[in-house]
């Protein structure tokens, strides 16, 4: 389910260039036995925190990862340089804490063994620290950690200001590090590396890392919404192999009681006395809150090159690393699982406790809602959705959030009334199945449309795969129903509708591959309703008629036309009179515009005598953009059905001025020509392709007219 | 929101075309002729340029270009709606099956054809010729809506009945 993250260059290349020329001179010149504050840069001294508390507060709460690391406030130091403000803070060493030291102020839970704890990229003498950097300007605060790790941390780590390594750099929120490559004090290479697909080993993560060449580091700043950067596979992945870096995680193997089954990386449960006001610690500054906890006056104790004693504000030598005192004597444990639920509420706003609750006791529901969230744009219509699925959980507490296509499920369950049996069967389909049913409820905009159409479908489907598709249900009679009052309503509103039903019954087709299980049990039922409204007789049958001939494949045509079943329609037909139609002066084929200019070219050749008998006369007739507004507007339901087509008019006899003629309009209905339009726009959407009449699905197959009728003309 | 856009486009096209038919891209470049034209306005020299499909369909080189040159050759009808003269043809391609599409000359007719019913007026411009299974077109006058020259377009079908623009002469003087 983890999906790649797409590499946002532009994003990166902005955010890089920022946070990489701060960090790199910051990196170079604590390289050189800690200039942070020998640097040539202006660096001004400061006795006030210079990063206000609550601008580091909220930059906490905004990224959920950062309490993953625990900070060792009472090393904490501060500077400006070059107008910003920069608070750098070592971290603290899980491994060490969790060695049975219970006097240490920095703990983790301490609950599991230790004999298998190697934060083996955690050094003592040159720990990991946080860079937090505030734009003095703006207020816009960054943060950063950073680690170095030795090519020998007995060689070339520091000393004489010489150093051999690789400093690894991520702002705890994207899935990318970047990685400096330094040989004795020189940087030889700068790249950034990407989680790739879960490793199955030690090595294997290492693998699985995607490096990226410096040419491709601007385009490597992909950043990972939310939670979802850093829990994804939480303890086998990335937040796994990114905290060994940088010395918060611990590698246990897969055979470790303590491992979860197949998962090699495990972050330690984290100390939040540190972080949250449930510190109970008792020493000075304790009760605080957040880093406040770990001592009030660490910005007043320690400034970049100075110390500042904090009684008469005289600043002194500065002293690396001086105890603040204070503290909690008490760690506080809170597991990465409620961590997920904490999330989960946050971005839901879930305020019930049933749902609290479920989200507690079940990290795979919590997690994938998790994963969800993160992979979707959150519009109120997906957070009433996400809130609809826990509560549905809640009550369904076996379903399997964890199976392909879960989701999918969930909102078809959320959309249709389905009942026990149906609700089961979507429970058993493939996902192919699932996502073509959910595309027919999400397909537009018409709610209840698809509503019906999509219970209506499952209904069939679950009687077919039930073995008990000898009756019509309710869902397929309401859209029976449906599809009789639409057409009612006109053929634009049922080419409308139908379209919809012909594109989904594709899709379910291609799904389930099996034609004619769809045409019996969807189409060949809503054709023999619709059968019944229609009149089959030539002389006296109107356009609403032949369209529904048309797209229902209605009857049985031996005459062709151009390859097509075709109906004959001749002489004095209602088709060509307009007799017994609405608008009965605009229907007429015979009224038609390129009907009546034909009849004017045969008179006018008539009358010079340029036409004889036996002759003929062919007029084509294009139907456009224009003459499609004018059909609606004039309800020219001839138009629209029959849209450009060819009119041939035969000198049957010639007596004096009178002649008789025979006219034959000969037209084609099929899929392609009846959405032919979207090419004219450009877009090549939903055509759909011309099929035979009997072919596939029996809806819209081509259909031929032939229609006839002879006329005298005088001139 | 662009789903539904989409969706929009979709009608217009299905329920303009639920029968056969096509659209052919002079309709956004020309404006049919619908007031009477007159010899003067008509006679003169046009030229065809196919495209691909047109060539194709006409059996001649894609890059060969047609002269047509209509003449004066005055007669009307003893009611006045026609008049015509002699046509001049560099290759005869007003046939379905050209099998012979080399020079060629006869007669032309106008017929201004009053459609009041459909409020459509329209010059309806003939050309006669006396090739076997020969003329399978009818043609439009139309104007360029850029620089109001003239244009006479050219309309057949294909087997299913859908009807292309199959000849675009251009005036040129």
């Amino acid at each position: 389910m983890r999906k790649k993250q797409t590499i946002k260059k532009s994003f990166l290349y902005r955010r890089s260039i920022t946070s990489c020329t701060i960090l790199l001179c910051l990196f170079l010149t604590q390289c050189k036995k800690d200039p942070f504050y020998k640097s040539q840069k202006k660096v001004e001294n400061v006795q006030q925190p210079i990063i206000k508390e609550e601008a580091i507060k909220k930059w906490f709460g905004e990224k959920p990862l950062a309490k993953l690391v625990s900070l060792d406030w009472s090393k904490a130091k501060q500077g400006v340089v070059n107008g910003k403000n920069v608070v750098r803070v070592p971290l603290l060493n899980f491994a060490n804490t969790n060695k049975g030291n219970a006097n240490k102020k920095v703990l983790s839970s301490g609950k599991n063994s230790t004999n298998d704890i190697v934060n083996s990229n955690y050094y003592p003498s040159h720990a990991p620290e946080m860079f937090f950097i505030q734009n003095n300007n703006t207020g816009k605060l960054r943060a950063y950690l950073l680690n170095f790790v030795p090519i020998n941390k007995s060689n070339e780590f520091g000393e004489n200001g010489t150093w051999s390594g690789k400093l690894y750099e991520w702002n705890l929120s994207g899935d990318t590090v970047h990685v400096q490559d330094i040989l004795q004090s020189k940087l030889k290479e700068r790249y950034a590396v990407k989680i790739g697909d879960a490793p199955d080993d030690n090595n294997g993560i290492v693998k699985a890392v995607e490096r990226i060449s410096s040419n491709q580091m601007v385009g490597t700043g992909t950043k990972v919404s939310g939670i979802f950067g850093w829990l994804v596979d939480v303890l086998g992945d990335f937040v796994g192999w990114i905290g060994h870096l940088f010395g918060l995680s611990d590698y246990v193997p897969s055979t470790s009681p303590n491992a979860p089954p197949g998962m090699q990386w495990r972050l330690k449960d984290i100390n939040w006395a540190w972080f949250t006001d449930n510190d109970t610690g008792t020493g000075e500054g304790g009760g605080g809150s957040l880093y406040t906890g770990a001592g009030n006056r660490i910005y007043l104790d320690y400034i970049p090159g100075v110390k500042y004693d904090g009684t008469n504000g005289e600043p002194t030598t500065y002293d690396e690393y001086p105890s603040p005192g204070g503290g909690p004597s008490t760690p506080v444990t809170i597991s990465v699982n409620d961590m997920v639920a904490q999330y989960v509420m946050e971005k839901l706003v879930v305020t019930k406790p049933s749902v609290a609750q479920l989200l507690y006791n079940r990290f795979d529901i919590a997690r994938a809602i998790t994963d969800y969230i993160d992979s979707h744009s959150m519009t109120q219509e997906e957070i009433d959705f996400l809130n609809w699925v826990l509560d549905y959980l809640v009550i369904n507490t076996n379903f399997d959030i964890g199976q392909e296509g879960a989701f999918d499920k969930l909102y078809i369950f959320k959309n249709l009334s389905l009942n026990s049996n149906q609700t089961n069967y979507i429970n058993t389909i493939s996902l192919a199945e699932t996502n073509a049913i959910r595309e027919i409820i999400k397909q537009d905009e018409n709610i209840n449309e698809n509503k019906t159409m999509g219970e209506a479908f499952v209904e069939i489907l679950e009687q077919e795969a039930s073995n008990s598709p000898s009756t019509e249900g309710p869902k397929m009679t309401a859209l029976i129903n449906k599809i009789k009052s639409t057409i009612s309503l006109g053929v634009v509103e049922t080419a409308k509708l139908m379209r919809k039903v012909y594109l989904n019954a594709s899709n379910i087709k291609v799904v389930k591959n099996n034609t004619s299980t769809i045409n019996t049990l969807t189409i060949n039922p809503i054709r023999s309703a619709v059968s019944s409204m229609v009149n089959f007789d030539a002389q006296t049958m109107g356009w609403g008629d032949l369209f529904n001939i048309w797209l229902f494949e209605l009857g049985s045509y031996t005459n062709m036309v151009s390859g097509s079943p075709a109906i004959f329609i001749s002489g004095n037909t209602n088709i060509q009179s307009g007799n017994n139609m609405s608008n009965p002066q605009t229907n007429a084929l015979k009224n038609l515009t390129s009907v009546v200019s034909l009849r004017n070219t045969i008179k006018s050749k008539l009358n010079l005598g340029t036409l004889s008998t036996g002759n003929k006369e062919t007029l084509y007739y294009t139907y456009n953009v224009n003459e499609y507004y004018g059909s609606l507007t004039q309800q020219n339901i001839a138009k629209i059905f029959l849209g450009s087509f060819n009119t041939e008019a035969y000198v049957l006899n010639k007596s004096g001025n009178s002649a008789t003629i025979l006219f034959v309009v000969n037209n084609v209905s099929g899929w392609e020509s009846a959405t032919r339009f979207i090419k004219a726009e450009g877009g090549n959407i939903g055509i759909i392709d011309d099929k035979a009449r009997g072919a596939g699905l029996n809806l819209g197959g081509n259909f031929g007219q032939d229609i006839q009728w002879t006329e005298t003309i005088t001139w | 929101m662009r789903r539904h856009t989409i969706y929009n486009v979709i009608w217009i096209g299905l329920v303009v075309l639920l029968g056969s038919c096509g659209v052919s891209s002079y309709s956004d470049e020309t404006v049919e002729v619908s007031d009477s034209l007159s010899y003067q306005g008509l006679t003169g020299t046009y030229v065809f340029k196919p495209t691909k499909i047109q060539a194709e369909r006409l059996q001649i080189p894609m890059d060969s270009a047609v002269t047509l040159k209509l003449e004066n050759k005055p007669f009307k009808n003893s009611k006045g709606t026609q008049f015509g003269g002699t046509y001049y043809i560099s290759k005869m391609i007003f046939i379905k099956s050209p099998n012979d599409n080399g020079f060629y000359s006869n007669g032309w007719s106008v017929i201004y054809s009053k459609d009041t019913l459909n409020n459509h007026n329209a010059n309806l411009i003939s050309f006669e010729q006396e090739i076997k299974n020969g003329n399978d077109m009818s043609f439009e006058i139309h104007r360029n809506k850029k620089d109001n020259s003239l244009r006479i377009l050219g309309f057949t079908s294909d087997p299913k009945y859908e009807v292309i623009n199959i000849v675009d002469f251009k005036k040129i003087k």
